[in-house]
C-alpha cells in the first residue's frame, strides 16, 4: 500500500496520474467490498472532485495509485432516470432504498471517437454513511456498457 | 473441469452452501436457480468478463490522453449543462 495515496476526506492532493495533474479534492472514502471488476483485490478507494471539472470525480485506488477512474454523478444524467438498484445489491451494502444509496458512473474513451462512454450497465453503488460499495451489474440489456456521454451532457 | 451430468429438476452442491438447481432444459437452453449467501456475487460470465475490459480499459484512459479530452470538454461544453 503506497501511504502517500491516503488522504483525509476534504484534502486535496495532486496525484501523479490523475488526468493530467488535474488536483483533485477528496471526500469520500470506498471500501469496494469485491473489489472491481478486472482489478479484484484492490478495494480501498477514495472519491473526489476534479477541481474545475465539477461535476466530474476520480475513483481513485488507494492500494495502487496508478489505478484510477473518472466517474460521474448517475442522478446527473437523463437516461438514469428510474433506474433502481435491485434490493439484494442494497442489502448487501445495508441500504434499505435505492435513494439511499450513491452511484456513480465510470467513464472512459473512446478509442475511435475519442469522445466519453459511460458504462451505465455497471454503476458504482455505495452507501454513504458506511462507504461500502460495489459495482452493480444491472440485469437490463437496454443498459450499455459504452453509453455515448457526449449525447447525455450536451 | 469437473463434468457432472444433471437432470432437469436435479441440483449440485458447491462447498456447504451454493446450491445450483437446473430448473429447465430444451435444446437451446438452459434455466439454472442459485442459492447462494449474499456475500457471494454471481454474475452471467460474458458480462463479467464485458465489465472487466471496460475497468481495464477506463483506468488505461486515465493518462494525459484523458486529460487532454477533459481540458477540451471544459471548454466546449459549459458544466453547468450537464443537468439538462
Amino acid at each position: 500500500m503506497n501511504t502517500e495515496a491516503q488522504v483525509a476526506p476534504n484534502e486535496s492532493v495532486t496525484s501523479s496520474n490523475s488526468f493530467g495533474g488535474i488536483p483533485m479534492t477528496t471526500f469520500k472514502n470506498i471500501e469496494l467490498i469485491n473489489g472491481l471488476p478486472g482489478f479484484e483485490d484492490l478495494h480501498a478507494f477514495v472519491l473526489g472532485d476534479l477541481e474545475g471539472y465539477e461535476p466530474f470525480c476520480a475513483l481513485q485506488s488507494l492500494d495502487e495509485p496508478d489505478i484510477s477512474m473518472l466517474v460521474i454523478e448517475a442522478k446527473l444524467l437523463p437516461i438514469w432516470k428510474n433506474i433502481e438498484i435491485p434490493p439484494r445489491e442494497l442489502q448487501i451494502l445495508e441500504v434499505d432504498k435505492s435513494e439511499d444509496s450513491e452511484q456513480f458512473i465510470i467513464l472512459r474513451i473512446n478509442h475511435n471517437t475519442q469522445e466519453f462512454t459511460g458504462n451505465i450497465k455497471a454503476p458504482i453503488v455505495f452507501n454513504p454513511k458506511s462507504g461500502a460499495g460495489n459495482q452493480v451489474i444491472l440485469d437490463n440489456a437496454n443498459l450499455s456498457v459504452e453509453h455515448p456521454m457526449n449525447n447525455q451532457i450536451s | 473441469m469437473l463434468i457432472l451430468t444433471r437432470k432437469s429438476g436435479e441440483s449440485i452442491r458447491i462447498g456447504n452452501n451454493i446450491v445450483i438447481s437446473i430448473l429447465e432444459s430444451s435444446s437451446r437452453y438452459l434455466k439454472i436457480g442459485i442459492d447462494a449467501p449474499k456475500s457471494v456475487a454471481v454474475y452471467r460470465n460474458e458480462i463479467y468478463e464485458k465489465i472487466q475490459e471496460q475497468n481495464r480499459a477506463a483506468t488505461a484512459s486515465t493518462t494525459a490522453q484523458l486529460g487532454n479530452a477533459l481540458q477540451g470538454f471544459k471548454k466546449s461544453k459549459p458544466q453547468d449543462k450537464i443537468e439538462e
